[in-house]
């Protein structure tokens, strides 16, 4: 079975089923994952990968999908699975929620006012969230 | 990229934009770790890590990026549903299929608060002769509006220390103190007077009292027992407001100027003293001196007959 993650998925250096019965491999620079199975399953059948990580930023075009083949080398089938992740409204550390807040700094402590060139410190918490940006 | 933007009638200044990265005191030397930021339309902005941003660690999360904005506000806008976003992209796009994170976050815009300044009144005087000339009786009359915000301390009374160079009468209770506010919620206020210490502190008591704007006016209705200015004009007697919680905890303290005593100096140097140089003989005794002149507030007559006279004693 041959999972190909798109390129936002960091696919990990070393493969550990966590649960089923199989062998694993792993490919990061192809985004894809092998897991031979030990036996063969006539029905369904779970096989849980440990050390993934989600995708670093929301993705709605791509989807992963996985390949089933046969141990003469033959691919049996192909099946697209939808996997989308949001953006991250909450931190996910602390569990705080990434907030905006506004200070004032020509009228402290007064009303921002209408027409008028206000001018405001503005801080947005635990907004970065990795590398990437 | 961070792309920070409002969601609703705003618009930035082009050339006023500032961002930062929360730095410690060691990291920012001399300046802390900066945004390139742009204002990229009327209410968007797009930050770009500059290239000596450090490297992205785990303490990141915790930082807070801050920015400094100037901008307007449509005056059509109120409410609490003005939401600003904050996203960020891993590429200078604004696509969804690019972000990581957003953040969002509001102020609340009310409508100006005053009181109804036009409301008539019928004052045993009219208002251009409670004008504080010097040597006149006169009442004190402004505006309030604390600073303390009223969700965090709520205020309960008042206090006015008049300047000690006004005369005052022996009342003890101002029977014509007013507060007048936004609303007509009606709002009586008990005006006392203490002495202390050879000062004069007027406490106003109101029933109930929001942090709004107030208009406030200390003042009798017996003119006679009204309060004396001094015979020296100027803008500087300065009288003091303290704002008191229910508990007699002091939170707000200042001077303001209520008190303003129009009028003019004679000048002395303007003074020029003749006497008669023949002593045998009877003569004139010549003065000549420059009157001043008062700045009168557009729309209020001087006085009865449109002068000003003074007393002038040899």
């Amino acid at each position: 079975m041959k999972i190909i993650y798109y390129p936002e998925v960091t696919v990990p250096e070393t493969c550990t089923i966590t649960s089923g019965n199989g062998v694993c491999y792993t490919y990061p620079l192809e985004n894809t994952i092998i897991i031979k199975s030990n036996t063969t399953y006539a029905s369904s059948y779970s096989f849980t990968l440990g050390g993934m990580t989600n995708l670093y930023q929301s993705r709605t075009s791509n989807q992963p999908y996985t390949e089933i083949w046969t141990s003469s080398g033959t691919i049996r089938a192909r099946f697209w699975t939808s996997y989308w992740v949001s953006h991250i409204t909450t931190d996910p550390t602390s569990n705080n929620a990434l907030a905006i807040s506004f200070t004032p700094t020509l009228t402290p402590n007064y009303q921002l006012k209408y027409g008028f060139n206000n001018i405001a410190r503005i801080e947005i918490s635990h907004l970065l969230q990795n590398d990437r940006i | 990229m961070i792309y920070f933007y409002a969601n609703w009638e705003i618009s930035f200044t082009n050339s006023y934009c500032n961002a930062t990265l929360e730095s410690s005191t060691a990291e920012a030397t001399p300046y802390p770790y900066r945004f390139e930021c742009k204002v990229s339309g009327t209410r968007s902005i797009k930050l770009y890590k500059q290239d000596n941003f450090p490297a992205w660690d785990t303490s990141f999360y915790n930082r807070k990026v801050v920015i400094y904005l100037k901008y307007t506000i449509s005056d059509s806008k109120t409410g609490n549903s003005n939401y600003w976003y904050a996203h960020t992209y891993t590429a200078d796009t604004t696509s969804s299929d690019y972000r990581v994170s957003q953040a969002s976050g509001y102020f609340s815009i009310i409508e100006y608060q005053s009181p109804y300044i036009y409301k008539v009144n019928f004052p045993t005087q009219a208002f251009s002769k409670r004008t504080c000339r010097t040597s006149s009786t006169c009442m004190f009359y402004g505006y309030l509006l604390p600073s303390t915000l009223q969700n965090e301390i709520q205020l309960d009374y008042m206090t006015y220390t008049l300047p000690p160079e006004f005369g005052y009468s022996k009342l003890r209770t101002y029977d014509s103190c007013s507060m007048e506010e936004k609303n007509d919620d009606y709002n009586p206020v008990t005006c006392t007077a203490s002495r202390n210490d050879s000062d004069v502190t007027i406490v106003f008591n109101p029933q109930s009292y929001n942090h709004n704007y107030k208009l406030v006016s200390i003042d009798t209705s017996n003119a006679a027992l009204l309060f004396k200015s001094p015979e020296y004009p100027g803008t500087h007697y300065q009288m003091k407001v303290n704002l008191f919680t229910s508990a007699h905890t002091l939170v707000e303290s200042m001077m303001v100027n209520l008190t303003t005593v129009y009028g003019d100096l004679l000048e002395y140097p303007q003074m020029d003293i003749s006497i008669p140089m023949d002593a045998e003989a009877k003569g004139l005794f010549a003065f000549k001196f420059r009157v001043g002149n008062a700045d009168i507030l557009p729309s209020y007559e001087n006085s009865e007959t449109n002068q000003i006279t003074s007393a002038i004693e040899f």
